[in-house]
């Protein structure tokens, strides 16, 4: 199966090139004069578990289209594994999986027959083939259902099968848009499982997602696009902590609060907000260091019990809505 | 490309039973078409055969003879020297004629140098007797029939009567005018005057049109000439489409005989003819349905179903899913339209015993498989054109009759302005404005192949072979080109 994977000294399967480069890539839709993506840049090193996040609207499929060839761009380029999407096309698609938005699938046909269909288009050779699916069946936990037709399968079976044929050519890269999409709890555990199982063989993931608990546990890196434009970029942790530094909260476990304290704590500077809720304190503001330690030795001198102490973590929703300045 | 076309093609031949009821469907109805467009086999096709007037005459009291005349087509020589058979028949056949085993032979004469041959004294000596005359040479049933059950009138007319005949020239979709004229004994009446009228208007006839004559009277700018020895007046011409009024005179004897449209047959003869008025029909009729059926879903039934952005993110060219989706159509169609006009054949074959010939076969064939091919084109371009699968399932629809049904009317209502009907601008527009459709492209093919159309002056006008080519390769390329471009550039864009 030809595709550009190489490998390291460890064994470990690497692409050599960065997995994908956007260059001032634009797209304006007939008809329409905003752009739904504007001067777009950035890259996708190899390896990498890439989230692509954004509100609806932002552009995120109108990019993964150009990506996968399905849009033309109106100006700027875009290479995956080092081809060029809108000169070299098949290169291109060889060395990438993909599992659009809303996968179709023919509906008379049986998942093992709808593999066969997309190797065939992928051009993968006849020996071996079998195998190939079988396997490919069995990493995406289909295996049961090869010889159902497709529309006796369930939402969940369907994406199951959309992956499949993503995999099936063993491409180093995966675009996925939102593969999470309507499923139920077990349905999204099985797929975040499997991103990850995917990313440790070595692959690039490409993930567009609405799902940021899901994407905050499984991206290396976040990229978020907001009206066409990239707005941030970074680990989860970078982009939790570059947000919300005025709106953190330290959650006390207390016993012995009584109103005369909250009212203390409410004029200590940096503070925002106090809350009791029963044994809970929530106290909100910008939470550095010095003041935590400042809050905590005033709740001593109050002789008050502390039965815990945390700083909450700035969530990446919370960072995402602030950024997209969506906070309805 | 061609992974594509093999899906396609399992995909669209969607069921064979589908494909299975259309074909039979379409054998069915055209051999029901052949039961009335095949005919009597080889009336043209024998290189030598007779054709014979016959006549008895019950108002003459005395000998109450039965006449005939025998002459080879299409030179219309006088048979003489032939057997000829006097029979009865035992049984009657429900049309009232002879079948061929079932008659006895009572007696027999030969003809005379004219080609002559008369039985007398019939209704004495064979009285309740359906009587008829036998060529024995002629492969067809005796001429019928002599009633001798009737009763006899007791006058006898004298004067001339005509009995005017159609000969067809062998091999050939053309016909002859011959007459002969004879007085009431049989007597052939030579050298008389005929003259030929070719009436314009027939509702201005007389219900009685032996007392027709032109105004001014049978003068000598309608004389066509004079009847041989025999009493024969044989028009070696062709003539045109049109009823014609045939006057014969001698002496004081005449009489007025009327014959219409001996066309130049606008439709071939024997199988030929039979595949064409098959083709002319119903061809058109079935071929741009199965398109329609097979094609507008091609590429919007992917795009309603989400596979089409499975497909084209695969390592496959545009231009090759293009040529896939073309091929799978083309597949699935190709195999009914062979079935049908080979199956057609074969039906005439088994009718008939002879199968049309093969350069019109071909050009049939040709001409369908244009058809088909032009109309899957066009609704491929609007099925990958249609955003949702309802618009294109609409919009070929539309096509369809457009193209189908209203562009004939159109065409004719366009070549009234240029011309009146039947002349030569007016076929040369129809012409120009059927290159608009698949379907009267497909029209002119076959008037092409059938030799053309008969004008009103009775000439045939063939469609200019270089206008019919035209307007099929621009009804190829065109959607052919508009496709590949719409599968390149347009069936992602939203």
């Amino acid at each position: 199966m030809g595709n550009d994977f190489y490998r390291d000294e460890t064994g470990r399967r690497f692409h050599p090139l960065p997995a994908i480069v956007i260059e001032s890539l634009s797209k304006v839709y007939r008809g329409r004069i905003r752009p739904a993506i504007d001067s777009l840049t950035l890259e996708v090193d190899r390896g990498e578990f890439f989230g692509f996040l954004g509100p609806n609207g932002a552009g995120k499929t109108t990019t993964i289209k150009i990506l996968m060839t399905l849009l033309k761009a109106t100006s700027g380029r875009a290479e995956v594994a080092g081809y060029d999407v809108a000169n070299q096309p098949l290169q291109a698609m060889g060395q990438v999986g993909f599992m659009p938005e809303n996968p179709g699938f023919y509906p008379g046909l049986t998942g093992r027959r709808h593999l066969r269909y997309w190797a065939s288009l992928y051009g993968l050779n006849r020996s071996g083939l079998d195998q190939r699916i079988q396997e490919v069946f069995s990493e995406v936990g289909l295996a049961e259902a090869t010889e159902v037709k497709a529309k006796a399968y369930s939402l969940g079976m369907k994406r199951r099968l959309a992956l499949a044929g993503a995999l099936l050519a063993d491409p180093p890269i995966l675009i996925l848009d939102e593969p999470s999409h309507g499923l139920d709890p077990q349905g999204m555990a099985f797929v975040r499982f499997a991103l990850q199982e995917l990313h440790h063989q070595g692959r690039t993931i490409f993930l567009s997602s609405h799902l940021l608990g899901e994407v905050e546990k499984l991206c290396t890196k976040v990229r978020i696009l907001n009206r066409g434009k990239l707005i941030k970029v970074g680990t989860p942790r970078e982009i939790t902590q570059a947000t919300g530094n005025s709106k953190r909260t330290l959650e006390i476990e207390t016993k012995g609060v009584d109103s005369n304290i909250v009212e203390k704590l409410r004029k200590v500077v940096g503070v925002t907000s106090v809350d009791l809720q029963g044994t809970t304190l929530r106290v909100s503001g910008s939470m550095s260091d010095e003041l935590v330690a400042d809050i905590n030795r005033q709740l001593v001198d109050a002789e008050v019990l502390l039965l815990s102490s945390r700083r909450l973590e700035h969530s990446l929703e919370e960072a995402f809505l602030e950024l997209t300045g969506d906070r309805s | 490309m061609l992974p594509v076309a093999a899906k396609e093609w399992k995909t669209t031949f969607l069921s064979l039973r589908l494909v299975i009821v259309v074909v039979v469907l379409a054998l069915a109805i055209l051999g029901s078409t052949f039961t009335n467009t095949s005919g009597s086999p080889g009336t043209s096709g024998t290189p030598e055969f007779v054709t014979y007037n016959f006549e008895y005459s019950p108002d003459l009291n005395t000998s109450h003879l039965a006449f005939a005349s025998f002459a080879a087509a299409p030179t219309g020589e006088h048979l003489s020297g032939k057997l000829v058979q006097l029979v009865n028949s035992t049984t009657r056949s429900p049309g009232g004629g002879f079948v061929k085993p079932s008659y006895n032979v009572l007696s027999t004469n030969s003809t005379d140098s004219a080609g002559w041959v008369r039985f007398t004294n019939l209704w004495s000596t064979f009285p309740n007797m359906t009587l008829g005359i036998a060529y024995p040479d002629l492969k067809e049933p005796p001429y019928c029939c002599i009633d001798t059950h009737r009763q006899l009138s007791a006058t006898a007319r004298e004067e001339g009567w005509a009995i005017w005949q159609e000969l067809s020239l062998a091999g050939s979709s053309e016909k002859i005018f011959s007459a002969v004229f004879l007085d009431t004994l049989g007597v052939p009446l030579s050298s008389s005057d005929v003259f030929i009228l070719q009436v314009i208007n027939a509702s201005s006839l007389p219900r009685d049109f032996s007392t027709y004559s032109p105004p001014g009277g049978w003068t000598s700018q309608y004389r066509v000439g004079t009847t041989d020895s025999s009493g024969y007046y044989i028009n070696p011409k062709p003539y045109g489409s049109g009823l014609f009024i045939v006057h014969m005179n001698k002496g004081g004897l005449n009489d007025t005989v009327v014959f219409g449209s001996l066309v130049p047959s606008t439709t071939p003869a024997g199988p030929d003819g039979a595949l064409y008025s098959a083709g002319s029909f119903f061809i058109p009729l079935i071929l741009p349905l199965l398109g329609q059926a097979v094609a507008y879903d091609a590429v919007a039934g992917e795009k309603s179903e989400g596979t089409l952005e499975l497909l084209l993110s695969k390592p496959v060219s545009r231009y090759g899913v293009a040529l896939g989706k073309m091929f799978g159509v083309f597949g699935s169609e190709l195999a009914p339209v062979v079935a049908i006009i080979l199956g057609s054949a074969g039906l005439i074959w088994i009718r008939t015993g002879q199968s049309p010939t093969a350069s019109f076969l071909f050009g049939f064939l040709a001409s369908a498989i244009f058809l088909s091919i032009s109309y899957s084109l066009l609704f491929l371009v609007i099925s990958a054109l249609s955003r949702s699968l309802g618009i294109a399932l609409l919009v070929s629809i539309t096509f369809l009759l457009l193209f189908g049904f209203l562009w004939n009317i159109v065409t004719i209502l366009i070549a009234g302005l240029v011309g009146p009907s039947g002349s030569i601008p007016w076929f040369q527009a129809i012409v120009a404005t059927s290159l608009v459709s698949p379907t009267e492209i497909f029209r002119q093919f076959l008037s092409y192949l059938a030799g053309g159309l008969t004008t009103a002056s009775g000439t045939l006008y063939v469609p200019p072979s270089s206008w019919l080519a035209a307007g099929a390769i621009a009804w190829i390329v065109g959607p052919f080109t508009l496709f590949v471009w719409a599968m390149k550039y347009r069936v992602t864009e939203a």
